[in-house]
């Protein structure tokens, strides 16, 4: 498939009152592959929260955002969102619609996919045209070993999900968006799955795998108390704590703060492990941060290897130091 | 009840992954082949489910390489931990780097089979796509709830209630069933097979189907390896100096704070 001139789709991700960065970084990355092309946006949100996404929308370099507003809308569920993008595909007939790989959005996507049997990329870390001019993203396999560069066959339409962090937000992502078109949609009883509640964990302020700074403990840790030295540096950088499995096995931390092959793959600017060896299966989920500062008391240890910075040391001493010493920076 | 679960097999995920010389394919000759760890939390939810609703069957349905003694090995696995049947769709000639084609092939496999769920992981840990169930569902016409990791059926089978981290928490849903639900690690702990498990797998019959081929809807054109990380440097001397000369690396040289 080749874009060229082609019709593009990208799903407007936010908050509720703000547009998130994840949507910038699709936006500059279809310029960057198709600087051609025609690039829409789609906006899902309750009505009373359009006006405030609306004007931040129009900081965007896009051509048209078609805008759905539905009360339903305050819960996610993939079938009214997928319903929803589908109401908008089938008129315009993007070529491409590109969604942010996060939990929610990779569902949508899917969800789509299945709906309207469109070929779908899931989860890649980028995308260009080909040699030939076809369009190409790449997908990490085998935990991203490996690099699987993938392109749409015999297909006149395509969805793609990108990564979030993967790509660096330029200005092309940047320009006035004035068109709006209000799409009508009524949410079928497409009751196929009903959310009953969505438990609100008050203590995860960001996903990990949006996150800019992940402070990441291991066994070395201790104990679920002892995770408390790395919620004071992550407070002093604004990072969030992410954990080996080890350290979740031994129920010090949840699920969803597990980095590595069975847990998130994450894409910070800054990562600092600390206690954590590097067993493969870690370090496949986090191999791609921009800077990996390790902190371990054992000077063979394997995390060390994949490390731009490392401290030999016991993280009990260090990991405090660390902290004030940013801070001391940081107010300087 | 009757619980059909779709299981994988992948390399073992401690494996170093080679490229074949002309980067289409990996080398498989020395790879150890593991259940895709997701897969045995959905083999394990079923088989506690086979515990709670009396009669049930656990039938393990695999898209895999008859020729290959890795795959039935396998489905001999899950047998063991307690599944009561298992179905082996032969992949030759196949396209399976194509998640719908893997997708149309479980379904063309498991047609005419009774199901009152089917359970499967949330991703293959070699492709990764985590995009096989969404797309079986759809093609099925039923529910399909992805990374759950809380299950409950009702004893009537008509609901079930499951549970999942979506992005802005923890999300309680319910569906009708039939429905597919893939599982996320947290579901619950994988049994190790018990030695009568063992035994009593081996001798299970394995049943054999062949699926027709489509044309693929996505393909991979090449594959590469990504840019190794450079070396990094130990911050030398002694604490508490080695932390801030770190600091001072990470503003001056990193560039990061
Ligand atoms: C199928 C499968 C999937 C897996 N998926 C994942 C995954 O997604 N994510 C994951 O993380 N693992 C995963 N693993 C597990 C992985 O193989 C390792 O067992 C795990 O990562 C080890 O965690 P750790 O580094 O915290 O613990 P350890 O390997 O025990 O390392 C602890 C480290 O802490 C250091 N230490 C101890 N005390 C101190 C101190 N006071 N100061 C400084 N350093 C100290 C030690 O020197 C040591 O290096 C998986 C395994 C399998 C088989
Ligand atoms: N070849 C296959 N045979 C049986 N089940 C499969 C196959 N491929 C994928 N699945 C199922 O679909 C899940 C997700 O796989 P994937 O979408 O490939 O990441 C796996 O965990 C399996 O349960």
């Amino acid at each position: 498939m080749k874009l060229d001139s082609k019709t593009v789709l990208i799903y407007v991700e936010h908050d509720g009152t703000k547009i998130k960065k994840n949507t910038l970084e699709l936006i500059t990355a279809v310029k960057k592959a198709a600087p051609a092309a025609e690039v829409n946006g789609i906006l899902l949100c309750v009505p009373a929260g359009r006006a405030k996404l609306c004007s931040e929308i129009e900081k965007l370099n896009l051509k048209k955002v078609f805008v759905i507003e539905n009360n339903s809308f305050s819960m996610f569920s993939k079938e009214t969102f997928a319903l929803a993008v589908k109401s908008v595909t089938d008129k315009l007939n993007p070529a491409l619609t590109v969604f942010s790989h996060t939990t929610n959005s990779s569902e949508t996507a899917k969800m789509l996919a299945s709906r309207t049997g469109a070929a779908l990329i899931c989860d890649s870390i980028s995308f260009a045209a080909y040699e030939d001019g076809e369009f190409v993203a790449v997908h990490p396999v085998y935990a991203g070993k490996i690099r699987a560069h993938v392109k749409f066959e015999n297909q006149s339409c395509g969805i793609v999900t990108l990564r979030p962090n993967v790509v660096e937000v330029c200005e092309s992502a940047s320009g006035s968006c004035s068109e709006f078109e209000t799409v009508e949609f009524a949410p079928q009883a497409d009751n196929a799955v009903k959310i009953l509640n969505i438990i609100a964990d008050a203590s995860k302020k960001i996903d990990l795998s949006e996150a800019d700074i992940i402070v990441a403990g291991g066994r070395g840790i201790g104990s679920k108390d002892n995770f408390k030295v790395l919620e004071d540096l992550a407070a002093a950088i604004n990072g969030v704590v992410g954990a080996s499995r080890a350290a979740v096995d031994a129920g010090w931390r949840e699920h969803h703060d597990q980095v590595g092959q069975t847990g998130k793959i994450v894409n910070p600017k800054i990562y600092i492990a600390c206690g954590i060896s590097g067993a493969i299966q870690h370090t496949v989920g986090m191999q791609t941060a921009k800077c990996i500062i390790a902190v371990n008391k054992d000077p063979e240890a394997n995390i060390f290897k994949i490390a731009d910075y490392g401290i030999v040391g016991d993280l009990f001493q260090v990991v405090p130091e660390l902290a004030s010493e940013i801070k001391k920076l940081i107010n300087a | 009840m009757n619980i059909l679960v779709l299981v994988k097999q992948t390399p073992d995920t401690e494996s170093r992954i080679k490229l074949n010389s002309d980067n289409t394919a990996i080398e498989t000759g020395d790879l150890k082949y593991i259940i895709n760890p997701y897969d045995e939390y959905a083999i394990e939810e079923a088989i506690k489910l086979s515990e709670k609703f009396e009669g049930t069957k656990v039938t393990l349905v695999t898209l895999g390489s008859a020729a290959l003694k890795e795959t039935t090995e396998t489905l001999r696995k899950g047998l063991a931990m307690g599944a009561t049947d298992a179905v082996l769709i032969d992949s030759a000639g196949l396209n399976t780097t194509c998640p719908y084609l893997t997708a149309n092939a479980l379904y063309q496999g498991i047609a005419g089979m009774h199901y009152d769920i089917i359970l499967a992981g949330m991703k293959a840990v070699d492709d990764d796509y985590a995009s096989v169930p969404t797309l079986l569902a759809g093609m099925l016409n039923i529910a399909v709830v992805n990374a759950i990791v809380k299950l409950n059926i009702s004893p009537d089978l008509k609901n079930a209630e499951c549970e999942r981290e979506g992005d802005n928490g923890r999300e309680v849903m319910t569906c009708g069933l039939p429905a597919l639900f893939s599982a996320q690690k947290g579901l619950n702990e994988p049994r190790y097979p018990s030695l009568k498990g063992i035994m009593a797998a081996k001798k299970k019959e394995i049943i054999n189907k062949k699926a027709e081929t489509l044309g693929p809807k996505i393909k991979i054109v090449k594959l590469s390896t990504p840019p190794p990380r450079p070396a990094g440097k130990i911050v030398k001397g002694e604490f508490p100096a080695n932390v801030k000369e770190l600091v001072t690396l990470l503003r001056s040289e990193a560039k990061v704070i």
